[in-house]
């Protein structure tokens, strides 16, 4: 018997992040489309399809110059960087390119011309290191580990605690972690980046009050700056999450924040206030801790409960 | 081979797996019922707030426990975790720290605690024993070995490492008297040898009790798939139905075998038998692995051998 169909192999993201046949680009570069698709799905998306017209060759090229000489332009490479908009194909490809071109790799260059906030921006927009805020907001997650509260299913109207205080009309004292508060996962995620002060109720609130055909396609916009990236559960040569990724798991059915460790087993952990692997659900609402598990034990739980196993991306999140 | 073991009846349980977990009129969601043995294949069945003593092939007896996240049988009594503190029933406290789950060898009953190191602690003194870095599974047997999964696909019993065979994946839930590991992996199991090699495999893809006291699996119907439309994963939820699933986007779909008639979508609540997930299956020391199955008129425990 076949038991198991074919898993996509492209989220509707990647598929629509795919190179457009050449014919294509120069109707999907019109002014009218490229404003279009602003209004409809932000300058994330249109950054996006930008990107896939990068000459990488030609960007190795600007940021070399931008080294060359008396004193370093670092506004031309970060601004060269940004258009990779954090994809790691494109990242790989300008790697290729500039060692091709100069015969030198590019961090190492990158290291040895900046410092401070311009190095850690350029490392971010390289995927290669979280930016202060990713940071910040993991560090709040994980000083909220092992407090309780209850979980409950969430998005608009839900009527839990963490819905009623972000659709208010105007913004209330911040919900308190107790077993009596119920909260989900991503508003988990939202609590402790609004407790560092990267994240304001009014953009909770426009996003729980938003309008919008799809919320939960939605909100995975509006949580991701830059590209998003398949993660592969258990490939141990796969890309590993950052410090403060949000980890995406079949969209919005379960979010959590990667801490950017890899435990004992060789699993990317992640915090995540839900009550798998490790506790049953309780009808009603779950106490339960925020906790420290991985995408791996998540994922493994999730194909053998609620199968298929999840689609799993990361992404910087809109407060780096 | 599969077979029966115990029956507890009237245990009813709403079989169907989470439905979508997205908006507020989510459905309802599971409550498993999770078995938890010794190495001698006795132990405790976790169902809501109580434990039923699990003795050979009966169910002997209640404990009220009110929560439960784990527990182990330990003589007359049990161990258990509340979240992550742990006490002795009916009374007793028992040592401070943040445990994640319990296990036995033969005689002792252990706590682990995963982070930010993995420690392993008898009960009831709590004296830890630190196994090595944050978020290991380990396992122990009936002598008290332990043993466990390291980062590279190093398989670990009492401090030696060999290599894990290609495709022995998962996280370890048992080591029986011959030395043989058990890695489970969402819904199957494979069992490995000392030297890291697989012994045998087994992924079901649904387990149901079927007629004259049989247990079937989906490898053992007819059922070719039907072409809905999009990506499902397959689960026998009961002796003439195969559920698809959809993750936690919707309900799925549901096909009556004999027929091939399709309900697209399925019930949100479905009658059928729905096995633990494999992490929670349990090994006795002969290499039996132990699983319940829950459905509408009770929960079965069965064993498979390979």
């Amino acid at each position: 018997m076949h038991t198991r169909l074919k898993e996509p192999e492209q989220t509707q993201d990647a598929r629509a992040a795919a190179p457009p046949a050449t014919s294509m680009l120069v109707e999907a570069l019109a002014p009218e489309r490229v404003l279009a698709l602003q209004r409809t799905s932000g300058n994330a998306a249109v950054t996006r399809m930008l990107a896939r017209q990068l000459n990488h060759d030609q960007l190795a090229q600007t940021i070399h110059a931008a080294m060359q000489g008396f004193g370093t332009d670092e506004a031309a490479i970060l601004n060269a960087l940004q258009q990779l908009d954090r994809n790691p194909d494109d990242v790989d490809a300008l790697k290729a390119a500039y060692r091709g071109r100069f015969g030198s790799e590019l961090l190492a260059d990158l290291e040895s011309e900046l410092s401070g906030k311009e190095l850690q921006q350029a490392k971010f927009l390289l995927r290669l290191a979280p930016s202060p805020g990713m940071e910040r907001v993991a560090d709040e997650l994980t000083s909220m580990v092992g407090q309780q509260a209850t979980w409950t299913p969430s998005g608009p109207g839900s009527g839990n605690t963490f819905e009623s205080w972000a659709s208010a009309s105007s913004e209330g004292t911040a919900p308190a972690l107790s077993t009596v508060t119920s909260i989900n996962c991503w508003e988990m995620v939202l609590l402790a980046a609004y407790r560092t002060g990267l994240l304001s109720w009014q953009w909770i609130h426009d996003q729980y009050t938003a309008h919008t055909a799809d919320w939960f396609d939605h909100m995975v916009g509006m949580l991701s700056r830059g590209s998003r990236i398949r993660y592969r559960a258990g490939a141990p040569a796969g890309r590993k999450p950052l410090r403060g990724d949000i980890v995406f798991m079949d969209g919005m059915a379960h979010v959590a924040l990667a801490t950017g460790n890899v435990d004992g087993a060789g699993r990317a952990e992640v915090i995540s206030f839900w009550p798998p692997p490790n506790t049953p659900f309780t009808r009603g609402g779950t106490i339960d801790s925020v906790k420290v598990t991985t995408i791996e034990e998540l994922s493994d739980w999730w194909a053998a409960n609620m199968p298929p196993a999840p689609v799993v991306e990361l992404a910087a999140p809109p407060w780096s | 081979m599969i077979e029966r073991r115990a029956f507890l009846p009237g245990l009813r349980v709403e079989t169907a797996p989470q439905g979508s977990m997205l908006g507020p009129g989510a459905s309802a969601h599971w409550l498993p019922p999770r078995l938890r043995l010794r190495p001698d294949g006795d132990g405790v069945l976790i169902a809501g707030t109580v434990l039923h003593r699990l003795v050979g092939n009966d169910f002997t007896g209640v404990l009220e426990v009110g929560r439960a996240d784990d527990a182990m049988a330990d003589g007359d009594g049990a161990w258990v975790l509340e979240g992550r503190a742990l006490r002795r029933v009916p009374d007793g406290a028992g040592p401070e720290g943040a445990w994640e789950r319990l296990l036995a060898d033969a005689s002792t009953t252990y706590a682990v605690e995963r982070r930010p190191a993995t420690v392993l602690a008898a009960l009831p003194d709590g004296a830890r024993r630190e196994l090595g870095p944050a978020g290991l599974d380990p396992v122990v047997d009936a002598a008290g070995r332990v043993a466990w999964v390291q980062a590279g696909g190093q398989w670990v019993v009492d401090g030696k490492a060999v290599a894990l065979a290609p495709g022995a994946e998962g996280v370890p839930i048992g080591l029986d008297d011959d030395g043989r590991g058990y890695l489970a992996r969402a819904t199957g199991v494979t069992a490995i040898e000392p030297d890291g090699s697989i012994a045998w495999s087994f992924g079901p893809e649904g387990i149901v009790p079927g007629p004259d006291g049989s247990v079937l699996t989906a490898h053992d119907v007819d059922f070719t798939p039907p072409d809905v439309g999009r990506p499902v994963a397959w689960r026998l939820i009961a002796p003439d139905l195969m559920w698809g699933g959809e993750g936690a986007r919707g309900p799925g779909v549901l096909v009556r075998i004999s027929t091939g008639e399709v309900t697209d979508p399925a019930p949100s609540r479905l009658e059928g038998w729905w096995p633990l997930a494999a992490r929670d299956w349990q090994v006795d020391r002969t290499g039996g692995v132990h699983l319940t199955l829950a459905g509408p008129d009770g929960v079965h425990v069965v064993t498979i051998r390979g």
